[in-house]
């Protein structure tokens, strides 16, 4: 047992290794200059300094907090209006073409937009955020729907099952891998659009906007150390919430 | 004898290759405790029969009633076992049982009890609370069997609900649907394409052909209640009802 953990332990970790060795490499053979790019060895250093200082968990804070409640309002959305379209034909036929030509603008887009709307703070990026991940959420919500068997719609409803209940019961457990599809893409583009949208920003000190200022800073060590913050946290997040799920829940669906 | 179910000059159509074709023309009434079989090749309208008396899909011409009142869409007193498994698998073989007690007006503590008791019938108390995937085909098909009847439906549909298991389970949830016949009373229509199965189970058979005068033969079956398959009358009545499935 003690020895098999060992083992995987040395499994996930021996790539990052490798990837700090040809890093170092890269540094001590001056590819580039050392000040703009700085070393492996220093960059862990600042890391863990920022860690424990609390700088780097407020900046990720911020930027966690502005991606959970944007991305949980789209992510609402998205799901009851993507049930909705699933269910009502109408409905799937008017609003379908309108999603297939906004679906592919970035989220980011529409940033400059909602700042005047809104005024630069919170509520622009947490919107536009919201955006992002709304119609990823929407699209595999409604082919969830689509794709659900008849026979379960069937016997929910000769089970009595009426309205709310019905869509709650069947028609979203029913179309439920493909919603976590959906939910699981909409969170990285929230991602994307939240770093972006903090760079923009001069008043939410979140991971982007401390990317962005020590850019301008020349702060390369310390930009490096946001970036690197942002693979982490979206590690850690699959891990601990998608990937929980995935275990707990995703494999009541698997076919015996 | 009270008739409860009622099909008056039923008619379905479907469009099949371009062309309009009758699947279902039907008369049938059906009695209060009957157990009827339906027998047929696929593509007779088993199927569409049983959706038109759940309320699936409506007749393209006549009259379904049921308690002399039109069937205008599912209810539970005409519950289904369906062809195919139709548990939910998100949810335990107990919370299965228990859905269709939810929007009851009943307690959650008779809604548990009423669901354990219906696992208790198909002899499923001990996997109350595993999940689907985690269970065989027949075990998952007596799960859709104690949540069907949990609801108490006044007539159980069965859809071929046996067709996907091997023999030796087939004629083991066979038993045990008669069983739970004798116990509950229920009047049950039971399609299966299947003749050794319709003659075992029914009390009436039905033989259906595709298109116009869908019922090719009824007949009562008057065998004793426990059935010897290999007995003699058994097998005249098979082969009497082979003549009418060519």
């Amino acid at each position: 047992m003690k020895n098999n953990l060992f083992k995987k332990i040395i499994k996930t970790l021996y790539p990052f290794a490798v990837l700090v060795i040809i890093w170092e490499i890269i540094f001590q053979c001056e590819v580039f200059p050392q000040y703009w790019f700085p070393g492996p060895f220093h960059v862990i250093n600042i890391f863990f300094k920022m860690l424990f200082d609390g700088s780097l968990i407020k900046y990720s804070a911020i930027s966690l907090l502005n991606t959970t409640l944007g991305f949980a309002a789209g992510a609402i959305f998205g799901i009851a209006l993507g049930l909705y379209a699933g269910i009502n034909k109408t409905f799937k036929d008017f609003v379908s073409p309108l999603i297939s030509l906004v679906y592919p603008i970035p989220g980011i887009a529409w940033l400059p937009l909602v700042l005047l709307w809104f005024g630069f703070g919170y509520k622009a990026i947490i919107f536009t955020v919201g955006l992002s991940g709304f119609f990823s959420v929407f699209y595999n919500t409604l082919i969830g729907v689509e794709n659900i068997n008849i026979k379960y719609i069937r016997a929910g409803q000769s089970l009595g099952l009426r309205k709310f209940k019905l869509i709650k019961e069947v028609y979203f457990w029913g179309a439920f891998p493909f919603i976590f599809t959906g939910l699981k893409l909409g969170y990285g583009r929230s991602w994307r659009t939240v770093i972006a949208g903090e760079m923009l920003s001069f008043n939410i000190h979140g991971l982007g906007w401390f990317i962005w200022r020590s850019n301008e800073f020349f702060n390369f060590d310390q930009l490096l150390v946001g970036v690197i913050s942002i693979g982490i946290i979206g590690l850690l997040v699959d891990k601990l919430v998608f990937k929980k799920i995935e275990e707990k829940k995703l494999k009541l669906w698997s076919e015996n | 004898m009270n008739t409860i179910l009622n099909l008056n000059k039923v008619k379905k159509n479907f469009v099949i290759n371009g062309k309009k074709e009758t699947v279902l023309d039907i008369n049938l009434n059906v009695n209060k405790g009957e157990f009827v079989t339906i027998l047929g090749p696929s593509g007779c309208g088993k199927t569409t029969l049983i959706n038109l008396i759940a309320g699936f899909i409506k007749p393209d011409e006549g009259r379904v009633t049921f308690y002399d009142r039109k069937i205008s869409g599912p209810h539970p007193d005409r519950n289904v076992v369906f062809q195919e498994y139709a548990v939910f698998p998100w949810r335990t073989v107990l919370e299965n049982v228990k859905l269709g007690l939810e929007s009851k007006n009943i307690t959650k503590d008779e809604q548990e009890s009423l669901a354990k008791k219906y696992l208790r019938l198909v002899g499923l108390e001990d996997v109350a609370n595993m999940y689907p995937f985690e269970l065989s085909g027949g075990m998952k098909q007596r799960v859709a069997i104690a949540r069907t009847l949990a609801t108490d439906p006044k007539i159980l549909l069965m859809d071929e609900p046996f067709g996907s298991l091997d023999a030796q389970r087939r004629e083991i949830l066979q038993d045990e649907l008669l069983k739970i016949y004798e116990k509950t009373k229920k009047t049950v229509i039971f399609v299966t394409h299947n003749i050794e199965e319709s003659i075992y189970l029914g009390k009436r058979l039905i033989v259906l052909k595709p298109g116009k005068n869908s019922i090719k033969l009824d007949i009562s079956i008057n065998l004793p209640k426990s059935r010897d398959r290999t007995s003699e009358r058994f097998r005249k009545i098979e082969k009497k009802v082979r003549q009418y499935l060519t």
